[in-house]
C-alpha cells in the first residue's frame, strides 16, 4: 500500500490491492480482473461531518464543474452489466434506485425513491412497490412499472452479461407489471436481501437500452439527477445537471442538483491523485494514501472523508479442518495473539477501527457484545495452547509430541494484505507459533483455498446486506465457495437460512446477530479492521453524502 | 531498397506467428478462468458460468480457438473484448495515438538534450565541461523514470505550479511526461555520442582533416557526427521499446490514456482477445521500427547503403 510509485508495484496497483480491487457494485467482488476498487455499493447513505469547511458558506455556484477522480477505467457505463466500483459512482448520478437506504434518518431506514412505497409477504419472497407517475427518463421516455420491469429482465438477460446486479438480485423469477404504476417482483425462494439490495438497483430507459443494445455501456440513460454527456475511453466521463429533476431522496435534495457539470477523471495511481488535488486539478479523490492523508491532517484547504462500509471486515480467515487449527483452542489462541490496534497503526496511520465481528459495525445484525468476545492477550493465548498441549519449548517455540507448530498462510498477494500478513507471522512468533507465509494470484488462490491447502487466508468482503454469510460460512461453499474457513456447521447454515426467509426487519436482524456471535464464538476467522472509503476532497466543496458502501452522492453537492 | 523491405516484411512474418502462437498459449495455460473472473462475485451458479464460457467461446478445444483467432486475425478483426464487449480495433485505435505521441514526444526530447551534451562532451574529453555531461549521464541513467516523474510533478505542478500534473488536456501538459520518459533516454544518447566522437577524433582521417585546415564545426559535422550518429539511430531504435513499456508507467502517474495502461488493465482482467491483440500491435511497431532504423542507416551511411545494393 504504500510504495506504490515503484513499477512493480504500480502494476500490483492496477491488478488488485485495495486500490484495484475489483469490486461488484454490491456484493464484494474482486478479481485479479478488471480492476476494481473500494466499497461496493448499497444505496444507504453515511452522512459524513464535514471535517473543517471554510466558515461562511458563499453563495452557490450554479455552473460549477467538479472534477472527481475515480481510479479504473469503466468497463460499461450500465449499472446492470458493470463489476466495477467506480461505475457505481457515475452511475448513481445518471440513474436512480427505487427506494433509498438511509440509516440514521428516523425510524424507517427505507426512503421513497422512484418507488413512493413498497411492500414485503411476510415470508420474503414477492416485493410490490407503488411507483411515482411524475418521473422521466432522460431521453424523454416516461418511467412507469413497464421500465421497472425491463430494467429486472435486463439484469438476468444473459446478453447483459451482469458481473454484479444479477448476483445481487438472487432468486429472481419474475415481475407483474400490476398497473401502469405498480409492480411485483417476484422470487422463486425466500429473499429477505432484496429490501437492502433494492437500493442498490438502477432503472434503465427501456428505449435507450433497446436503440443501443451492447453499445447501452457507453450512451447510458437514466432518470438520475445528472445526464450522460459523454465517456472518451482512458480519459473522462462528463455528466450534467438534469433540469427537470424533482424526485430525489428527501434527506438529501429532491430538486435539481447545484453543480453543472462532474467530470470523473480516470486516475490510476494514488499518488497522481492526491498530486492533482493539490494542484486543483480536480477537487475530490478516492482511495488516497494513508500516508498522505497523514500529510494534510488538519489543513482547512481540504476535507478528508472517512466512510464508513458495510460487509465483512478485513480478516483472516483459519482453517477448521486442518491439524492444528482444527482444535478450537488453537484458533481461540490465534485471536488473542492478534494486536489489530498494532497492525493498524503501523500500516493505516490509525486511519481505520479495528473489527471484532464478521460484520463491520454499520452492517445489519452486528452486535457491540463481540468487541469483547477476543481482546488482544498473548498470556492468554499462551495458556490456551498450554491447554491444548502445545507447549513451548527451549527456543520459546511450541510443539507438541515432537512436532514443532508451524502455521501455513497463503496471502493473496497484492490484495492488501502483504503487510498484515507479516506483522501477524511476528505476533505469532511472540507467542511461540511460527507461520510460512506463501503468495499467490487471485484468483488462482481461490483454488489453493477450495482444496484446504492452508491453515490461513485472508479475505474481505463488501455486501449491503448480512446475507453474504450464506457464501462464506454456507457448509455448502467448502468445496467451490468462500467458505475458505472449511467450517461446515449445519445448524449456522440453516440459521442464515431462515434469516434470509424473514421479512421482518427486526426479526431478520436478531437473527442475524445470533450468525455473527456463531461464528465469532467459533473462531473461524480473525477480523483485522474495518474498511472504510477513504476521500480527500477541496473543502470549497460542500454537501457531500456516501453510500453505505462508499459510494460519493452528488444531490446535495455545492462548489 | 525493395529488396531490403521485402526481405524483412519476409521475416517479419514467422515472428508474427510465433507471437501469435505464444501470446495464446501463455494466456491460456495460466491459470485462472476468465468466465469465472467475469462472474466473480456475483455468486455464478455452475450452469451460468458453462454458458459464458460458450458464449466466449471457451469450451472449443485449444488448436480450434487458436485456429479461429488467426483466422479473425487473417481477415482483419482483432476480436471484441471480454470486459467491454467492445472491438479490440477501436479500443487500441482510440489510445494509440495517445501512446504514439507521448513516445515520439519523449524521442524528441532525448535526442535534443542527449546531442547536445554528447558533443559537448565528446569535443573534449577530460575537461570539466566533459565531466558535466557525464556526471548528468550518469544521473540520467541511475534516476528510474516514474521516480524522476514524480520529482517533476511536484517541483513544477505542485510547488511551482508553472505546469499541470495531469499529462493529457493543455498542450503543455506533454511536458512532463516527456521530459521524464526521454531524460534516461538521452543520457544514454549523450554517454554513447561522447565515446563515439571520442573515438572518432583519434581515426586518422580525422587527423588529416585537421591538417588540411578544416574548421572544428566543419570536422564535427562533416566527419565525425555523421560517423558518430550510426549506433545512436540503433539505440534509438532498440530503446523504443524501452520507451513504449516506460509510457505504461508514466501514463498511468500522469493520467494519460494509452495503449500501455490498456494491457495491463486486460492482463488483469485475463480479457484474452484484447491482451492477444495489443501484443500483436506491438509487435508490429517493434518490426516497423527496427525497418526504419535499417533505412535510417542507409541514409547515413553510403557504405550500407552500398552493401544493400550490392547484394542484389
Amino acid at each position: 500500500m504504500s510504495e506504490e510509485r515503484a513499477l512493480p508495484e504500480l502494476l500490483r496497483a492496477l491488478a488488485a490491492n485495495q486500490e484495484l480491487v475489483r469490486l461488484s457494485r454490491r456484493r464484494f467482488i474482486k478479481a485479479a480482473g478488471t480492476v476494481g476498487g473500494l466499497a461496493a455499493g448499497g444505496s444507504a447513505l453515511a452522512w459524513v461531518i464535514e471535517a473543517c469547511g471554510g466558515s461562511s458558506s458563499s453563495s452557490t455556484n450554479t455552473n460549477a464543474t467538479l472534477t472527481m477522480a475515480v481510479f479504473q477505467e469503466p468497463d460499461t457505463l450500465d449499472p446492470s452489466a458493470s463489476g466495477l466500483i467506480t461505475v457505481g459512482a457515475i452511475s448513481g448520478c445518471i440513474f436512480d434506485h427505487l427506494i433509498w437506504d438511509l440509516p440514521g434518518h428516523g425510524d424507517s431506514p427505507f426512503y421513497a425513491g422512484l418507488a413512493s412505497s413498497w411492500e414485503a409477504t411476510p415470508d420474503a419472497t414477492s416485493y410490490t412497490f407503488h411507483l411515482r407517475k411524475d418521473v422521466k427518463f432522460h431521453d424523454g421516455t416516461p418511467f412507469n412499472a413497464a421500465a421497472v420491469k425491463f430494467t429486472f429482465d435486463h439484469i438476468v438477460d444473459p446478453n447483459t452479461k451482469s458481473k454484479s446486479a444479477a448476483g445481487a438480485l438472487g432468486p429472481y423469477s419474475d415481475t407483474q407489471v400490476v398497473d401502469d404504476f405498480t409492480v411485483k417482483v417476484n422470487f422463486k425462494s425466500p429473499n429477505a436481501a432484496f429490501m437492502n439490495e433494492v437500493a442498490t438497483f438502477s432503472i434503465v430507459s427501456p428505449t435507450a437500452v433497446q436503440k443501443f443494445g451492447a453499445d447501452f455501456g457507453h450512451n447510458p440513460v437514466g432518470t438520475g439527477p445528472f445526464k450522460f454527456k459523454e465517456y472518451t475511453v482512458g480519459q473522462h466521463v462528463t455528466v450534467e445537471r438534469n433540469p427537470d429533476y424533482n424526485w430525489g431522496p428527501a434527506p438529501l435534495r429532491t430538486g435539481p442538483p447545484q453543480i453543472k457539470t462532474i467530470i470523473f477523471r480516470i486516475l490510476a495511481d494514488p499518488g497522481s491523485r492526491f498530486n492533482a488535488l493539490q494542484t486543483g486539478e480536480i477537487q475530490l479523490a478516492p482511495n488516497i494514501n494513508p500516508q498522505d492523508i497523514q500529510t494534510i491532517k488538519g489543513d482547512s484547504k481540504y476535507t478528508v472523508y472517512n466512510v464508513a462500509s458495510t460487509g465483512m471486515p478485513w480478516n483472516i480467515m483459519i482453517n477448521a479442518t486442518k491439524a492444528p487449527t482444527n482444535d478450537p483452542l488453537v484458533r481461540q489462541a490465534l485471536e488473542f495473539a492478534t494486536d489489530q490496534a498494532t497492525i493498524i497503526k503501523t500500516l493505516f496511520f490509525g486511519l481505520y477501527t479495528a473489527a471484532d465481528s464478521v460484520y463491520t459495525p454499520i452492517t445489519p445484525g452486528y452486535d457491540p457484545a463481540t468487541q469483547s468476545i477476543y481482546k488482544y492477550d498473548k498470556a492468554k493465548a499462551g495458556q490456551l495452547l498450554d491447554q491444548a498441549g502445545w507447549t513451548a519449548g527451549s527456543d520459546g517455540m511450541r510443539q507438541k509430541g515432537g512436532q514443532k507448530m508451524k502455521l501455513n498462510f497463503i496471502n493473496i498477494s497484492g490484495f492488501g494484505f502483504d503487510g498484515i500478513s507479516q506483522l501477524m507471522q511476528s505476533q505469532f512468533k511472540d507467542v511461540g507459533i511460527a507461520v510460512d507465509i506463501s503468495d499467490q494470484s487471485f484468483p488462482a488462490v481461490a483454488d489453493a483455498y477450495n482444496r484446504g491447502d492452508h491453515h490461513l487466508a485472508d479475505f474481505f468482503y463488501y455486501d449491503v446486506d448480512p446475507y453474504f454469510t450464506r457464501a462464506l460460512f454456507g457448509g455448502d461453499q467448502i468445496a467451490h465457495g468462500f467458505n475458505w474457513e472449511h467450517y461446515d456447521n449445519p445448524d449456522l447454515t440453516a440459521l442464515i437460512d431462515k434469516a434470509n426467509a424473514t421479512a421482518d426487519n427486526a426479526q431478520r436482524t436478531a437473527l442475524y446477530k445470533q450468525v455473527g456471535q456463531t461464528i465469532m464464538q467459533a473462531a473461524v476467522i480473525i477480523p483485522i479492521y474495518n474498511s472504510s472509503g477513504l476521500f480527500v476532497g477541496t473543502s470549497a466543496l460542500k454537501g457531500m453524502a456516501f453510500t453505505v458502501n462508499a459510494f460519493p452522492l452528488f444531490h446535495a453537492a455545492s462548489m | 531498397m525493395v529488396r531490403l523491405l521485402a526481405r524483412r516484411v519476409a521475416i517479419a512474418a514467422p515472428v508474427l506467428f510465433g507471437v501469435t502462437v505464444l501470446v495464446f498459449l501463455i494466456l491460456h495455460l495460466i491459470p485462472g478462468d476468465p468466465a469465472q473472473i467475469l462472474l466473480f462475485g456475483s455468486r455464478p451458479t455452475p450452469e451460468q458460468l458453462v454458458q459464458l464460457r460458450v458464449q466466449l467461446g471457451l469450451d472449443q478445444p485449444l488448436p480450434v480457438q487458436y485456429l479461429g483467432y488467426v483466422g479473425r486475425l487473417v481477415h482483419g478483426d482483432l476480436g471484441t473484448s471480454f470486459i467491454t464487449g467492445r472491438p479490440i480495433a477501436e479500443e487500441i485505435a482510440a489510445r494509440f495515438p495517445d501512446t504514439l505521441q507521448l513516445t515520439l514526444a519523449a524521442m524528441l526530447v532525448a535526442v535534443a538534450i542527449g546531442v547536445p551534451v554528447g558533443i559537448v562532451g565528446g569535443l573534449h574529453p577530460g575537461s570539466w565541461t566533459d565531466r558535466l555531461a557525464g556526471g548528468f549521464s550518469i544521473l540520467g541513467v541511475a534516476v528510474p523514470y516514474f521516480w524522476f516523474a514524480l520529482i517533476l510533478v511536484l517541483v513544477f505542478a505542485v510547488n511551482l505550479r508553472v505546469l499541470p500534473s495531469l499529462g493529457e488536456g493543455e498542450p503543455q501538459a506533454i511536458v512532463l511526461p516527456a521530459v521524464s520518459l526521454g531524460w534516461g533516454l538521452s543520457a544514454i544518447i549523450a554517454r554513447l555520442l561522447r565515446n563515439n566522437l571520442v573515438e572518432i577524433y583519434r581515426q586518422p582521417y580525422m587527423q588529416v582533416a585537421k591538417a588540411k585546415g578544416l574548421s572544428e564545426s566543419m570536422m564535427l559535422y562533416r566527419h565525425a557526427l555523421k560517423n558518430a550518429l550510426i549506433p545512436v539511430v540503433t539505440i534509438l531504435g532498440l530503446q523504443f521499446g524501452n520507451v513504449l513499456s516506460g509510457a505504461v508507467v508514466v501514463e498511468v502517474i500522469f493520467g494519460r490514456p494509452g495503449i500501455g495502461s490498456y494491457l495491463v488493465q486486460a492482463i488483469q482482467a485475463k480479457d484474452i482477445p484484447a491482451v492477444q491483440s495489443v501484443v500483436l500491435f506491438i509487435a508490429v511497431i517493434y518490426l516497423v521500427i527496427n525497418l526504419l532504423v535499417d533505412v535510417a542507416y542507409g541514409v547515413l551511411d553510403p557504405r550500407i547503403r552500398l552493401s544493400w545494393t550490392g547484394s542484389r
